[in-house]
């Protein structure tokens, strides 16, 4: 990575010429207009000329303070760097991939996107996006080991790598409703540690159509992958194993997916069409006594719920651990970019300055030593939270993963609507395989 | 004296110069309307015959450069199973909101052409649902069929017609009836909209003339009202059909399609498998297939109302 007149004079485009050109033709008729003027526009002219614009795509956030501190550090980003003007489009999450998409096949699109991890390898394997290796080896401030594991992997396809994370979490923590586990003369401290036990403690809490044990999400969603594949690894199954077999049908998820049925009895009706959302809503309305969800999930439920709550390590089966599938963002430099030195600059600067790690996320920061004092600064029983992010594993890292998870939601829903779990993942293995082949 | 054979060439030489003018004119017509053609072409053939191509070629994200394979994409779409199901999915679906959005719009028309006090205010809020955004329109009544939250089960229960909580959108037996009635809640209103505005002009002399002839209250309705509003209940049906058929944001945010595809149709079939499974020659596929049964259906459908006079005004 060079310094800044070194990058930007690499970065010298079609487009950062019509700019100066544009910029000439007004300053001509400043000179023109007002003689003094002219003198002291010169020098910024001949400074403007190795300009050049990032375009930035993300995902929208509603948090203002999020919005408030991405644009404070963007600003200061200019300022240090003015040759380099950054114009940011957001988009609601539900959009994004789709304006994505048609931007990149259309052969547009911006510098830098911010991509979910799921989707990195398969913009990699596009060739819409380009590797990053050559300029990490020769960065100063980007290391791997600066940034968690999970977080770090989920870039690295084919032995390159394609993306920086910016933020991460692990789906899922157990958020318990420790007033009525109390209620139920059950610990909310200290009950749950075997899938037996859990599988207890939901039939307990249940009274229906009142309370339920727990909440399932089960639709037709990237949602209920997540958590499911969180089952899956707990109990030491996979979809897709390190060599890029697909093992999803294995005694292991055989067990997995059972024991899911079985929770699901003390769950409420409807779960072939419940969400996060959903269960979210009605955790907090009290009709739900337990439901797996992210850290993320905190300050909603903080707002919301008129009772005490608490989070847990999900439980594991006897003699395992839990490991949860993580989530996350990172950003990605377009293989059409014209600019990318200066926009491997400004991912550098958003993704390892510790202070800025810590104020443009609202999902836990991927840089270790922001991720660490974000949690422990923001989120209720931190080291629950710390646990899991470093057990958590990236879900299958694939280039055709939309559609694996396309196939493990076709599983899903295939049980619900009564086929056997034997017959719904011997039914996935075979469109994995035919996937990934 | 002028011979026969001169005057065959001056009459030849005329229509020289007529035809010559009259090709001119045509030549000439013809560059005026070019511009526009040229536009159509662009905007309308042009992507019809980009959709079929693609329909004809195996193309993903990760492998773009398209693959010519011939009709192999029909042959896959038309054996299998999920064809038949979004087909059958399909036409359910647009039967079932069509014609109840028919008769609910009919009758709410018919209501609201009834002077009362507050019809004015009843005439604007009824277009509510129509003009609510049709994401919001699926927030809505994905709330509303929440099987514990819901007011569709709370209702239900008041009125002692069930006593457990149904999950209207997680069972493969309920799902196509909720989000049919979703739509037409939504869609209803245009039709009000539209027969509303039919019946301001059916005469009142010719409804009197039936009355004092005899007529019914059921006759006068069918043989008066409904035929002279015929060309509106024509058009309107039309257009429902083709926006039922073509529906996506209700569905999708309710069920995405679920549970399982029971309550795919065809734009959120093909949506997912342009957008998330990212097969551009099979989302092809489906949309000319789409196309096709939609042309077939307004083809006949115009041709059997035109054969047998059903609504001739």
């Amino acid at each position: 990575m060079g310094d800044v007149i070194t990058s930007s004079k690499r970065a010298l485009s079609r487009r950062s010429v019509l700019r100066t050109a544009v910029a000439s033709v007004a300053a001509t008729a400043a000179t023109r207009l007002n003689a003094p003027a002219a003198t002291l526009a010169a020098p910024a002219l001949i400074f403007r000329q190795d300009a050049v614009t990032i375009e930035v795509w993300d995902q929208q956030q509603s948090d203002k303070s999020i919005l408030d501190a991405y644009n404070q550090a963007l600003a200061d980003f200019q300022k240090a760097n003015p040759t380099i003007t950054v114009k940011v489009t957001t988009f609601p999450y539900a959009q994004y991939r789709d304006k994505l998409l048609a931007a990149v096949q259309g052969g547009a699109g911006p510098d830098i996107m911010a991509l979910d991890e799921i989707w990195t390898p398969e913009f990699g394997a596009s060739g819409t996006i380009q590797p990053l290796d050559d300029m990490i080896a020769a960065s100063s401030a980007i290391k791997p080991d600066l940034f968690f594991q999970g977080a770090w992997d989920t870039n690295t396809y084919q032995e390159k790598i394609w993306g920086i994370p910016l933020n991460f979490d692990v789906w899922e923590q157990l958020y318990l409703n420790a007033d009525a586990f109390t209620a139920a003369g059950l610990d909310p401290e200290n009950s749950l540690k075997t899938w037996d036990d859990w599988l207890a403690a939901a039939e307990k809490l249940t009274t229906a159509p009142s309370q339920f044990g727990i909440g399932i999400i089960g639709h037709k969603g990237e949602d209920t992958v997540v958590m499911l594949n969180s089952l899956m690894y707990s109990n030491g199954g996979a979809v897709i194993d390190d060599t890029g077999k697909v093992v999803i049908n294995s005694p292991e998820n055989v067990e997995t997916l059972r024991f899911f049925q079985s929770l699901a009895k003390f769950a409420p009706e409807g779960v072939a069409n419940a969400d996060e959302a959903s269960n979210a809503a009605a955790f907090t309305a009290g009709q739900v006594t337990m439901v797996l969800d992210g850290s993320w999930q905190q300050d909603s439920f903080s707002q919301s719920a008129q009772f005490e709550w608490r989070i847990a390590v999900p439980p594991a089966p006897a003699g395992k651990s839990f490991v949860g599938a993580l989530g996350g963002w990172n950003y990605a430099i377009s293989q059409s970019s014209e600019a990318p030195d200066a926009a491997f600059k400004l991912i550098e600067y958003l993704s390892t300055n510790k202070d800025v790690q810590m104020t443009i996320n609202s999902l836990t920061p991927a840089l270790k030593a922001a991720g660490e004092e974000f949690t422990k600064q923001k989120r209720k029983q931190p080291e629950v939270i710390l646990e899991t992010l470093n057990s958590g594993r990236p879900r299958p890292i694939s280039s055709v993963y939309p559609q694996v998870s396309s196939a493990e939601q076709d599983m899903v829903q295939a049980i619900w609507s009564g086929t056997s779990v034997e017959d719904a993942l011997a039914a996935a293995q075979t469109a994995i395989e035919e996937l990934v082949k | 004296m002028v011979s026969d054979l001169t005057l065959t060439k001056a009459a030849s030489g005329e229509r020289r110069i007529r035809f010559g003018l009259a090709a001119r004119e045509g030549w000439f017509a013809y560059a005026l309307l070019a511009p526009t053609l040229i536009l159509l072409a662009l905007l309308i053939l042009y992507p019809v015959f980009s959709a079929v191509y693609i329909s004809l070629t195996k193309t993903s994200f990760i492998n773009p450069t398209p693959v010519f394979v011939g009709l192999d994409n029909y042959r896959s779409v038309l054996a299998s199973a999920e064809f038949v199901q979004i087909l059958a999915n399909s036409l359910i679906w647009t039967v079932g909101v069509v014609v109840f959005q028919f008769v609910v719009g009919m009758a709410t028309a018919l209501l609201l052409n009834q002077p009362f006090v507050g019809r004015g205010l009843l005439r604007a809020l009824v277009i509510v649902p129509w003009v609510m955004p049709g994401i919001i329109g699926g927030i809505l009544w994905k709330l509303m069929y929440d099987p514990y939250l819901g007011l569709v089960n709370a209702f239900l229960m008041k009125i002692h017609v069930t006593d457990h909580n149904i999950p209207w959108l997680a069972q493969p037996d309920t799902v196509m009836a909720a989000i049919i009635f979703a739509a037409i809640w939504k869609g209803a209103p245009f039709s009000t909209l539209m027969y509303l505005a039919a019946l301001q002009n059916v005469s009142s002399d010719l409804v009197e003339a039936a009355h004092l002839d005899g007529a019914n209250w059921w006759q006068r309705l069918r043989s008066v009202v409904l035929a002279e509003m015929a060309p509106t209940i024509r058009t309107t049906i039309l257009l429902t059909t083709v926006w039922t058929f073509n529906y996506f944001d209700l569905i999708y945010i309710t069920t995405r399609g679920g549970p399982g595809i029971s309550s795919h149709i065809f734009p959120t079939w093909i949506y997912e498998q342009a957008f998330v499974k990212i097969e551009h020659g099979l989302a092809a596929t489906y949309g000319i297939i789409s196309v096709v049964i939609l042309l077939i259906f307004s083809t006949l459908y115009l041709r059997e109302l035109n054969r047998a006079e059903v609504f001739e005004a």
